[in-house]
């Protein structure tokens, strides 16, 4: 079984905390693991937040492998669906697992 | 991380308050017959920022009535209604409506929602109801068959549109409730996102294709974007079709140059999309409501004051200076020997005018430009002016004098008791100023200017002036004045100003004034500041109210009762003499009046009021100090007069509890705790507690 790594989006995924977790997930990418993005506590998401979790989820799947979403809170739903990246960031499916 | 949002509540208030204050004199300023397009505009952004701002905090109820607010001013910005004299009332009362709803906020309170909701019901009437005036407005614009089915906007934003704050899924939310989650599909464009390891994750790579299908005007859409229109690229086309099908879209997408990744350009399952922001919207009304309980629990929020950055950059050098000169002073005490006296006293003198500098530059931190009192005039007189069938002209000058923040707040009430009393009972009704032969307008003139260390305000009007003998006549009937005084016409002036003569029939009677003054000259003597009314018969009055710069010092006379110092304000001294037995006189066994020339004063023994010394025990060459509280002159009696310098006041209220008489404390170059005597409260102690040095214990 592939190693998974979790990511924690936190309480906001938002611009004032992009730049730290950017730096996780590029520890992440190096790794070179599949990717569990936990997202049940978030709380608030901007367009910052969410612009970085699609970056981050095409150069994945350059590598090669995968990220999976764990709950997406209602507050991510909310702002992907706005923002129009609900398909690109395969939050059609609320339990999805990639 | 997570941020506190409320922390920014305030700000947001602040902003919101000054947002609707430039509303209300636009809308004051604004003429039905001939609107000004950037005055609409400048009213419409006051609104759209407060329903932005409203928005963002989760204050629902604010933000919902602003769309309605907005929407309105929106369709007159366009072109398609014309402003009335109607609408112009509906928004000022909303207006007052969003500002009664953000104070009810800000104080932690749950906003009362009836009037709310009673104007957005008008608004709402109008919006719908207007449809023919609309139809009407268009067939000189454009053929109704012209209008498009929907609108392709392509959004273009530059890279650090993030990080100056603006927000694009704020904008598009806004614009799915102008035109229904069913009408709007947004499409986003990834393809410009770079390689990961090239990402500055703050910058914005993103572009997005929204496509509505409804008949909106272009100018909403517009509206939505506009605060980002200059520095993003917007693109709004009509759409062809009202179902804007895929390859419309994708073909759309190439022309604009907005994409040209297949992933991006192509749109989303419309029905995903759909369940997408249906879901968005569920989450949205369950976070607004957590919103709501979160804030009910808030107490009010402490106030703050925004401050030029010259005065924070004069307060900085100010401390720079402070700094040299205690380093200065520290190298002198470690080597000191008494050939360096002289530059030691030099030093301590730089001391005393750094300290003396920067005492200044704090007060002028809390300065404000007193056209923050005067801003509520013009609504005040306006709605007045209707309800009284007066046509005014309010001429407002000197609104740049600066003022102590606190003593603003607090001569606000005053000044529109003045206003309101000017509009009522100075001016005369248009057909008695016709007939006296002054023009139909009357005119009310509010002054401010510093004048020593004071600020002087002046509220005049050219109306029919005190009735000297109507006055005086009501005086004697209640009487306050003896039938054998005969008073001047100044002295019958101040007569406006005793507490028995506020009665309304008196005043409607006489056409002069008199409701409330005794207040009106309470709160400005609370404020250490003084009251005085010149009038001519048929040439008008003039209010002239002075008071000090600042409530934080108070020039004051320090006078010694036993042991005690004690701080009399310097303002409240008619004058000090030495007190002669002789003069005094006995009226109730308790109570001792002396007689000064020609008026009989009573005298307080602050000894005996504040315990110090027993009922029999005599003073030594006592000194009677004369003040002026409220209304009338009181001797005060004291052991002996110290010397007058300016005092840091310290609130008791605040450190202790408030004490009868005692208006603060403050602390003196020895250290030691001095009170303030309030000087109409002492007064008012005469009553109650009648306190008086008998004649054979007064030398």
């Amino acid at each position: 079984m592939a190693d998974i790594t979790t990511i924690e989006c936190g309480e906001r995924l938002s611009i004032e905390g992009v730049e730290a977790l950017y730096g996780k997930m590029e520890s992440a990418l190096q790794q070179g693991a599949d990717i569990c993005l936990d997202a049940q506590h978030v709380q608030y998401a901007d367009t910052a937040g969410l612009q970085l979790i699609a970056a981050f989820q095409q150069a994945l799947n350059q590598t090669g492998h995968s990220a999976a979403w764990s709950d997406p809170s209602p507050a991510l739903l909310e702002t992907a669906g706005y923002l129009g990246l609900t398909e690109t960031l395969h939050l059609n499916n609320p339990t999805n697992t990639i | 991380m997570s941020i506190d949002l409320s922390q920014f509540h305030q700000v947001f208030f602040e902003e919101s308050f000054e947002g609707l204050d430039v509303m209300e004199s636009q809308l004051l300023d604004l003429d039905p017959a001939n609107v000004d397009a950037e005055t609409v505009n400048t009213i419409f952004r006051a609104a759209h920022s407060i329903k932005g701002g409203a928005g963002t905090f989760g204050f629902m109820q604010v933000s919902d009535f602003t769309h309605v607010v907005e929407t309105l001013l929106d369709e007159i910005r366009s072109g398609t209604r014309s402003m009335t004299r109607e609408y112009v009332d509906l928004f000022l009362q909303s207006v007052d409506c969003l500002r009664a709803m953000l104070s009810s906020l800000q104080a932690g309170d749950e906003p009362d929602g009836g009037r709310a909701a009673s104007l957005k019901s008008e608004f709402e009437a109008i919006l719908n109801g207007g449809e023919a005036a609309s139809a009407t407005q268009s067939q000189e614009t454009a053929p109704a068959d012209d209008k498009p089915a929907g609108w392709r906007v392509t959004f273009i934003p530059t890279e650090d549109l993030l990080q100056t704050g603006n927000e694009p899924f704020r904008m598009f939310r806004e614009l799915q409730e102008l035109v229904g989650d069913e009408h709007m599909r947004v499409v986003a464009d990834t393809s410009y996102l770079p390689e990961f390891t090239n990402l500055t994750p703050e910058c914005c790579y993103l572009r997005w294709l929204i496509e509505i299908t409804t008949d909106i005007e272009k100018s909403a859409i517009e509206s939505v974007f506009e605060w980002v229109a200059d520095e993003c690229e917007i693109s709004i086309e009509p759409l062809d079709s009202v179902v804007a099908d895929a390859p419309a879209a994708q073909e759309n997408n190439a022309e604009d140059g907005a994409a040209d990744a297949d992933e991006s350009s192509a749109p989303v399952i419309p029905a995903a999309v759909t369940a997408a922001v249906g879901a968005a919207n569920a989450a949205a009304s369950a976070s607004a409501q957590k919103s709501n309980a979160q804030k009910a629990a808030k107490s009010a929020e402490p106030s703050s004051i925004r401050v030029s950055i010259d005065k924070v950059d004069s307060l900085i050098n100010m401390v720079g200076e402070l700094v040299i000169t205690q380093s200065m002073l520290g190298q002198l005490g470690q080597d000191f020997d008494m050939s360096r006296l002289a530059r030691l006293q030099e030093g301590l003198s730089q001391l005393e005018q750094n300290t003396r500098e920067l005492q200044e530059s704090v007060m002028k931190i809390r300065m404000m430009p007193i056209s923050f009192a005067f801003s509520r005039f013009p609504r005040l007189v306006r709605d007045l002016g209707s309800q009284l069938g007066k046509k005014v002209n309010l001429v407002m000058l000197g609104e740049s004098t600066e003022l102590d923040k606190t003593v603003m707040e607090k001569i606000g009430d005053p000044l529109v008791h003045l206003v309101r009393n000017s509009m009522d009972h100075g001016l005369e009704k248009t057909a008695d100023r016709l007939a006296s032969g002054k023009s139909e307008e009357g005119k009310i003139t509010l002054n401010a200017y510093h004048q020593g260390g004071n600020i002087v305000i002046e509220v005049s009007d050219d109306g029919a002036g005190l009735n000297e003998e109507k006055i005086l006549a009501k005086a004697r009937q209640k009487q306050l004045v003896p039938d054998s005084v005969e008073l001047s016409p100044e002295e019958i002036h101040q007569l406006i100003f005793m507490p028995g003569f506020s009665t309304a029939d008196v005043v409607s009677d006489i056409s002069g004034r008199g409701v409330g003054m005794d207040v009106v000259r309470r709160n400005i003597n609370e404020l250490n500041g003084t009251i005085e009314v010149r009038s001519q018969r048929g040439k008008g009055s003039t209010f002239i109210i002075r008071l000090p710069l600042t409530l934080a010092i108070l020039d004051g006379q320090l006078v010694q009762v036993k042991n005690e110092t004690y701080i009399f304000p310097l303002v409240s001294i008619v004058e000090s003499i030495q007190l002669q037995k002789r003069s005094l006189n006995n009226i109730t066994g308790t109570q001792h009046v002396m007689k000064l020339r020609d008026e009989y004063i009573p005298i307080i023994r602050l000894d005996h009021i504040f315990g110090l010394r027993d009922e029999d025990e005599e003073f030594e060459n006592p000194m009677l100090v004369v003040v002026e509280g409220d209304t009338e002159k009181v001797g005060i009696v004291v052991d002996d007069l110290l010397g007058q310098q300016q005092v840091v006041i310290k609130s008791l209220e605040q450190n202790y509890q408030k004490v009868p008489g005692i208006s603060g404390a403050t602390i003196l170059g020895d250290g030691t705790v001095a009170l303030i005597i309030d000087i109409s409260g002492v007064g008012n102690n005469i009553e109650s507690h009648p306190h008086s040095p008998r004649p054979e214990q007064a030398a």
